[in-house]
């Protein structure tokens, strides 16, 4: 089946002034339709560039993105326009980003359907029906301040859902609320990610929101390093298990930990065995 | 959509208020300078109104046929309705009817006799005359003198028997009207009028018949004259507002029309039309520059908008970073934006029309010209102010897109985090983009003072200070109206803009640099932070740059302009003020220096002579001239003319008569007696000539003496003699020879003894010619001996013939003077005119001596006095230059003029003049202790015996303050100085407080390290002081330049003035930045506190 994101050997090079970095190097990455998974990752290692690509906010250097039917790297700006509005919404983590203050709850959900020609009813009942379906069917007529930290989240839930989108990407939704807001933000997440088979991305540094997740993908220097995947049934973990992903050249990363106890650098001596593939350090260097 | 915009502005609303108030603001200026143009020459109209004779307010209908009364008042009623006042009619007739006995009359006849005149001697006309008389009429008093015209006096008018009638003076009426009153205007039933007739002159007189008696008898029996009827209305003067002007003149266009269809002929008119066309032509002419420059400061308060509705879409990028990860295009962006311009562009429909009138409110109350301006009026509103209000409007609209747009596309970017890069350089700077303005601009100049001024390129290469002689010219302000002449200061100042916003960041790094080698934070900070973020200091600099530019040219203007103002007043007036006088009328005994607060007096005669251009000749005292400095000067040449020379003797003033003795000697050759005639002729210091005749006081036997005496001496004098002619008469006898002796001249009444002629010689005598023929023929001098019997006295023998008409009559001159040219000072364009046209063929010059035949009138020409016919003569004036003056008072550089001494003047004038019609001085100048003549001044002349009309320079200079131009040039300048200043604190207000929101950390920083208030407070003082430093010197700088190229395009020639007022603009602008700092420190206090409480 073919992957709904397929990210091929995604390159992004940024120039600040003179200097060029390269954000993502050949990043490889595949996220079925209605997945819901956690992007983890250290300051700077290329998940926030990731992020804008998928969300269409940028356009790689290099590779090949594809999103559903949309292929990320051959997009006009008017099409990137239609893809942001119905094709991929957003949760940020500040509210400011998320909610306009003046307006109340259901009038924010009503928002981005503006930009599109959704006729008044229909959005005022989609709007309705969204916050239903994230609790809060009795905060329509609310404004943010009135709100909860956790319904604030929700109602940003239901803002990027507005225009139905087939993704949806959350930068640290829960990172300012308290653990029991995190906890019914992530249900809410969860059930729309069921209710709507929307595919869930979400950006996250809280350990505790990657073990609500099946899948964990982990990125370092450009590229996926890990991917944790949990398999159980009725919300109970059945398996856990770690793993260093392999790129369809054959390159992997090495845990710095591993790497740092064996003192491997430059070379490694890798040996095929009937059921595994051995890496051992270069002893001609330590010599 | 909408339903947002509208919870945006609601949400917003301090921020969009502030919007809709710049909006205001600049819309509002450009509206504003019509209005003003329209204000000022509403006062200009009004002082003008106020002060105009009666006569400007009269209504003038002449036709040649009678037109029905009714039709006349009800068109007047329905056309000019309240402009209308009384109505008077009346009949005249051209020419003199000449009747028998001998006379030439005019008949006039008045609708509203009774209304008119009052009976004072005789009595009124009747309708039904008796006894053969057809007609009764009466005069007025002065016809009366001379009997030219008396009670009972008759006369018969036409030629043809059966229609001729007689016509009776019965009564003596007075005027009730003033004899000044304009309704008299070119009647001439006051005076007796002296008809030149070859070379006599004809007393004719006019009279005054019931209306009846002139249209059925008088009009019946003289048909071969232009019959005359006319009708004056008096308009209402307070009805002629400024308001009201297109609806008079759309009233007489309509009242013309009606009456032109009743009677084609009729001609109309009134000086009110040229009053009013005058006041709509001074507004078109003003209107146009004013329109320019409020485009032009426009543009700065475009571009401050501009600036600040994008610091205010700055404020709201959070919220347009989520519309655009909502998926809004930047096109929905602009558009949600742009709604809310345009509601605000409705709002600040009504808001620029407040504003304006706010404004003008302000500078009629507490503006430079508060005392010349009235209260600003509704009239002022017209169609233009809405379309500017309009196309201010959509300018800035449009020019709110631009910030728009950015922001819109900076959204996105910063959603991106592509604004954590540094920024990049501009595309212009890349390009040398200011380089390239500036070099076009220069090519645009040059090619403006070649091609449109007419200074060759060459010469503006080898002579680059002619360029600054060029533009500051006044023929430069002249070439305005071509499209491209404003190219060039349009790509100057573009340029020159951009190599600011490219220098300053050098600048402010240089000047940090120094800076660095003391020890403290505090400036280098600044230095820093300013550096940091050139683009949008070097603009605000750049802005207030020109905002205090404007504030200086307009107080520099304003100064010039009064201090101009005056000079022209003065110039124009010759002194601080002048009256003139009837001669005629005026008491010679009156001491103008009993006049309150003159502190010297100069009498001069001034005469306007009629020609194809007007020349003035002019007559002064040089002695009294001393105390006026300006007149003094240019004509000090004149101290060093000799007075006039008359010849002669001078007789004692208290001379009664000249006397003679005269013996007749028989002839006894002749059949018939001989009977001589004696006659002196005398000349006084106004050039009057006189011929009295000697005549015999007791009758005379041939062979003894008599004495031969003149009548009394008219009290025009002191005189002179210049000599005594004889002649005789022998009944059939033309050509014959006779001998008298004379002795003893005498001033009779004196004893003054003129002549003895007891001495061998003559001495001083010489016979003149007493006709041309005695210089030719040498027979027809007489001889003279000495008569030895008794004390000695003179035999003379001499010829009398005929030649034609004229008898040989010799006369004995008394040291006659050579014919002497009167020494003159002229103007140049006197030099060119009249010495091209002479035999030199070139213009004058100092030392040649020239005649030139001039029409004068007699005596006085009186302007205003135009009830009275005054003839004219030619005169031939002989004249040597002695100076030529470049300029001087009284008259513009281009006028026709001729100058001397007031004797030299009169000599040269009255040589043909008569006793009744000479002229003498016509005007006093007058030094005051003061500026402004005090009301006792202004009082005191309206008693000055004979005044036509005191003048004072303060009169006028109020009347040139209220010139309509340079008033709103001077008036645009300081509106938009002050504007442009409220939109950069403004600006600056709302930078300062993105900045700190923006530093809040930094400063919080400082805070925590140890720095007070105080220290951040004086940071940001000292990256004030980066904007204001620079705006302020070279704002003064700029201004002062702008004043020097507006000054004379405004036709302003006085060197700069700087009043002291000049230092408040940066005292303004310091303090306005001083309080916003003040008010943006509030933010600093609350923001640093709030920051620290967010890290606990």
């Amino acid at each position: 089946m073919t992957a709904f994101i397929d990210c091929d050997n995604l390159v992004k090079i940024y120039k600040v002034a003179d200097l060029e970095v390269v954000a993502l190097q050949g990043l490889e990455l595949a996220i079925d339709q209605g997945e819901m998974i956690a992007l983890v990752g250290p300051s700077g290692s290329g998940k926030s560039t990731l992020m804008n690509i998928l969300g269409g906010l940028d356009t790689p250097s290099a590779g090949h993105v594809m999103v559903g039917e949309h292929d990320l790297l051959e997009m006009s700006r008017k099409q990137q326009v239609n893809y942001r509005r119905n094709v991929v919404g957003f949760v940020w983590q500040q509210t400011a980003r998320n909610l306009l203050p003046y307006l109340t709850a259901q009038e924010n959900v009503e928002l981005p359907m503006t930009f599109t020609r959704i006729k008044p009813q229909e959005r005022r009942e989609r709007a309705v029906d969204l916050l239903t379906q994230v609790g809060l069917a009795e905060r329509l007529d609310f404004r943010p301040q009135q709100l909860s930290g956790g319904e604030q989240q929700r109602v940003a839930l239901a803002v990027a859902l507005a225009n139905q989108p087939q993704l949806l990407i959350a930068d640290e939704p829960t990172g300012e609320v308290d653990s029991e807001a995190a906890a019914g933000i992530f249900d809410t997440m969860r059930h729309l990610n069921e209710a709507f088979g929307v595919t869930i991305v979400i950006v996250t540094h809280d350990p505790d929101v990657a073990q609500r997740v099946n899948r964990v993908v982990g990125i370092r220097d450009g590229r996926v390093s890990v991917e944790v995947l949990r398999r159980g049934e009725g919300g109970v973990d059945l398996t856990h298990e770690e793993f260093v992903v392999l790129d369809r050249t054959g390159r992997l990363q090495l845990p710095q930990g591993y790497l740092d106890v064996l003192a491997m650098q430059k070379r490694v001596i890798v040996r095929l065995h009937d059921d595994h593939i051995g890496i051992y350090p270069d002893k001609m260097e330590e010599a | 959509m909408f339903r947002l915009t509208l919870k945006r502005i609601l949400k917003d609303w301090r921020l969009v208020g502030v919007l809709l108030l710049t909006m205001s603001l600049a819309a509002g200026f450009l509206a504003f300078g019509p209005m003003y143009v329209r204000m000022i020459a509403a006062a200009s109209l009004q002082q003008r109104v106020s002060t105009e004779i009666e006569r400007t307010f009269q209504l003038t209908l002449r036709n040649q046929t009678v037109l029905d009364r009714d039709f006349v008042d009800n068109t007047v009623d329905t056309t000019l309705g309240a402009y209308a006042g009384e109505m008077r009619q009346f009949y005249a007739a051209q020419p003199w009817i000449c009747a028998s006995p001998r006379g030439c009359y005019r008949p006039y006849a008045f609708s509203e006799f009774d209304s008119l005149f009052a009976l004072k001697e005789g009595r009124l006309p009747s309708n039904t005359p008796q006894n053969g008389i057809d007609v009764e009429a009466v005069v007025l008093p002065r016809m009366t003198e001379m009997d030219r015209a008396y009670i009972g006096q008759q006369f018969i008018l036409g030629e043809d028997s059966d229609t001729a009638i007689t016509v009776e003076v019965v009564g003596i009426v007075d005027a009730l009207l003033p004899e000044t009153a304009p309704y008299w205007e070119g009647m001439t039933i006051f005076d007796v009028v002296n008809t030149p007739v070859g070379d006599n002159t004809r007393p004719d007189v006019s009279f005054i018949v019931s209306e009846d008696a002139y249209l059925e008898h008088v009009t019946v029996a003289v048909t071969d004259i232009d019959r005359i009827v006319m009708w004056r209305v008096m308009l209402n003067r307070e009805w002629f507002t400024a308001a009201r002007a297109d609806d008079f003149l759309m009233a007489y266009h309509d009242f013309s029309q009606a009456m032109r269809l009743e009677a084609p002929n009729i001609n109309l008119n009134t000086g009110v039309v040229d009053l009013l066309e005058s006041f709509q032509r001074s507004v078109e002419e003003a209107q146009a520059p004013v329109i320019l420059l409020s485009f032009l400061i426009f543009a700065l308060m475009l571009y401050n908008c501009i600036t600040i509705a994008a610091l205010l879409m700055e404020q709201r990028q959070e919220e347009w970073i989520m519309f655009s990860s909502r998926g809004s295009s930047t096109l929905q962006l602009v558009q949600m934006q742009v709604i809310i311009n345009l509601l605000l562009a409705i709002a600040a429909l009504v808001g620029g029309l407040v504003i304006a009138w706010l404004t003008l409110l302000i500078l009629a109350t507490v503006g430079p010209q508060a005392d010349v301006l009235g209260m600003p009026e509704i009239s002022l509103i017209q169609m233009d102010t809405f379309a500017l209000l309009a196309i201010a409007l959509v300018l800035i609209v449009i020019g709110l897109t631009i910030p728009t747009y950015v922001a819109a596309t900076r959204s996105l970017a910063v959603l991106k985090q592509a604004m954590a890069r540094p920024p990049q350089t501009p595309i212009w700077a890349r390009f040398g983009l200011d380089f390239g303005l500036i070099a076009l601009g220069l090519i645009f100049v040059v090619r403006l003072v070649s091609q449109v001024a007419n200074v060759p390129l060459e010469t503006i290469i080898s002579q680059p200070e002619q360029l600054l002689d060029v533009l500051t010219s006044q023929d430069f302000g002249a070439q305005l109206n071509d499209p491209f002449t404003l190219a060039a200061p349009a790509l100057l100042i573009m340029g020159s803009a951009l190599l600011w916003m490219r220098l300053f960041p050098l600048i402010v790094s240089g000047i940090g640099r120094l800076t660095e080698v003391r020890n403290g934070l505090t400036s280098r900070l600044a230095f820093w932070n300013v550096a940091r973020d050139p683009a949008h200091y070097a603009q605000l600099v750049l802005l207030l740059i020109i905002t205090l530019s404007l504030g200086t040219a307009s107080i520099l203007l304003d100064a010039a302009r009064q201090e101009n103002s005056r000079s022209v007043a003065v110039a124009q007036v010759g002194a601080d003020a002048a009256i003139d006088v009837i001669p005629a009328e005026y008491d010679d005994s009156f001491d103008p220096m009993t006049l309150p607060g003159v502190e010297a007096a100069s009498d001069m005669m001034v005469v306007p002579v009629n020609a194809a251009r007007e020349i003035t000749l002019l007559g002064v005292d040089p002695a009294e001239l001393d105390a006026f400095p300006d007149l003094a000067t240019p004509l000090n040449v004149l101290h060093d003319i000799a007075a006039p020379d008359l010849g002669g003797l001078q007789v004692s003033e208290e001379a009664q008569t000249i006397a003679l003795d005269i013996m007749s000697l028989p002839d006894e050759s002749a059949e018939t007696s001989t009977t001589i005639a004696a006659f002196v002729d005398l000349i006084d210091t106004r050039g009057l000539f006189l011929s009295m005749e000697l005549v015999p006081q007791s009758r005379t036997s041939p062979g003894t003496f008599s004495t031969y005496q003149t009548n009394p001496l008219p009290c025009v004098g002191p005189w002179t003699l210049l000599g005594i002619r004889l002649t005789a008469e022998q009944a059939g006898n033309d050509d014959f020879v006779h001998t008298v002796i004379m002795d003893a001249l005498v001033a009779g009444g004196t004893s003054q003894q003129l002549a003895s002629f007891d001495a061998d010689t003559l001495d001083d005598w010489r016979w003149e010619r007493g006709s041309d023929q005695m210089i030719e023929n040498a027979s027809l001098i007489p001889e003279t001996e000495r008569y030895t019997q008794g004390d000695g006295a003179l035999l003379v023998r001499y010829s009398v013939e005929t030649y034609g008409p004229r008898m040989t009559q010799p006369a004995l001159v008394y040291r006659p003077v050579v014919e002497q040219p009167m020494p003159v000072l002229i103007s140049p364009a006197f030099a060119e005119a009249y010495g091209t046209r002479s035999s030199l063929r070139r213009p004058l010059d100092v030392g040649d001596t020239i005649t030139t035949e001039l029409i004068i009138q007699e005596g006085f020409q009186t302007a205003y006095i135009s009830n009275r016919s005054i003839p004219s003569r030619t005169l031939n004036m002989r004249y040597t230059v002695a100076g030529i003056i470049p300029e001087m008072p009284m008259f513009e550089p281009d006028a026709l003029y001729l100058v001397t001494t007031t004797e030299w003047l009169q000599l040269t004038l009255n040589q043909d003049a008569s006793l009744g019609e000479f002229h003498e001085p016509n005007r006093t100048l007058l030094k005051l202790n003061g500026e402004r003549p005090s009301s006792d001044f202004y009082t005191a002349t309206e008693t000055i015996p004979g005044l036509l009309k005191a003048t004072a320079a303060w009169d006028i200079y109020q009347q040139l303050l209220r010139d309509p131009l340079t008033n709103a040039i001077t008036g645009v300048l300081l509106v938009g100085f002050w504007i442009s200043l409220i939109l950069g604190i403004i600006d600056f207000a709302f930078y300062m407080i993105v900045t700190i929101r923006r530093r809040a950390m930094s400063l919080a920083t400082l805070k925590a390290i140890g720095w007070r208030n105080r220290n951040i407070l004086g940071l940001l003082a000292i990256e004030q002081s980066i904007v204001i430093v620079p705006a302020l010197i070279i704002g003064l700088i700029f201004g002062v330049g702008l004043t020097l190229v507006l000054q004379p395009m405004l036709g302003i020639h006085t060197a700069l003035v700087i009043p002291v007022t000049i230092w408040a603009l940066p005292l303004i602008l310091i303090v306005a930045f001083a309080l916003t700092l003040v008010s943006v420190m509030q933010l600093v206090y609350r923001n640093s506190v709030q920051i620290m409480r967010f890290g606990e």
